[in-house]
């Protein structure tokens, strides 16, 4: 339970995800099957995205007071400076809508870990989403791999969960904590394989 | 995947989307577009912003 509320922690929803822990069902659980962790992409890499926008926020404004005097002149008299305000109104309608999209596609991938199973549940763009599962019996390799000054720093990193099948591997991608989280699932897979009668990698 | 999903979230979408609309009929409605020209706001434009010629 302490390693639980730990991943919980790492979590963008700090409030929400110890309450969803105790009264969260996902759609298809099974009854003897509890949620040990839920994991989502650490929040560090929404900050490319976010220096993105933030860039393109200030683009149209700093066109306007750089160039428009003196390349555009009559853009800075009305009724065209008005044109160009409702220009840049449309413009950044069409950001908002571009950055929830992308923000979705982040909050929407997801991965959740239970005493019998991982699910991958990931968004690629609005209408796209894949979602697939892998029994912790079956499971045969877990690595984990931290790569970069930014992951080594921030803590985060990928972990792939491989079957004996080579289609059916999943990825948990830019994880917080992904040493202990292979750590986490490695003991699910020796609980979960010493239950069946298998033994890990037997 | 419904208790996942951030309701907060959404009505902060909502209520962006809904202000940048109004602004969007505001700014609309400012402008007076019977003594807009565009053919006057073309010719006026400084050409050279485009070729990258600043030597001015």
């Amino acid at each position: 339970m302490p390693t639980l509320i730990f991943f919980m922690e790492t979590m963008t929803d700090k409030k929400e995800f110890p309450a969803l822990a105790i009264a969260y069902r996902f759609p298809g659980q099974r009854d003897n099957e509890e949620i040990k962790f839920i994991l989502r992409r650490h929040t560090i890499t929404l900050l490319p995205l976010l220096l993105v926008f933030f860039f393109f926020t200030f683009l149209p404004l700093a066109f306007y007071s750089l160039f428009v005097p003196y390349d555009f002149p009559l853009l800075a008299q009305k009724p065209y400076s008005d044109i160009y305000f409702l220009m840049i109104t449309v413009y950044y309608g069409f950001l908002w809508i571009i950055a929830f999209i992308e923000w979705l596609d982040y909050y929407l991938d997801i991965w959740i870990v239970t005493d019998q199973r991982i699910l991958n549940i990931e968004q690629n763009n609005l209408f796209h989403r894949i979602a697939s599962e892998i029994d912790l019996k079956r499971v045969q390799d877990i690595s984990s791999a931290v790569n970069g000054l930014l992951q080594t720093f921030f803590q985060y990193g990928d972990v792939k969960v491989q079957t004996a099948s080579e289609e059916n591997n999943i990825n948990l991608k830019q994880i917080p904590h992904p040493v202990t989280v292979r750590r986490e699932i490695m003991e699910l897979c020796k609980a979960a394989q010493e239950e069946a009668g298998w033994g890990l990698n037997a | 995947m419904d208790k996942l999903f951030n309701k907060k979230a959404i009505l902060v979408f909502c209520f962006g989307l809904v202000t940048v609309s109004i602004m969007i009929v505001q700014k609309f409605s400012a402008v007076n577009w019977d003594k807009v020209n565009v053919t006057r706001l073309i010719e006026n434009a400084d050409l050279n912003f485009f070729y990258g010629d600043y030597d001015r």
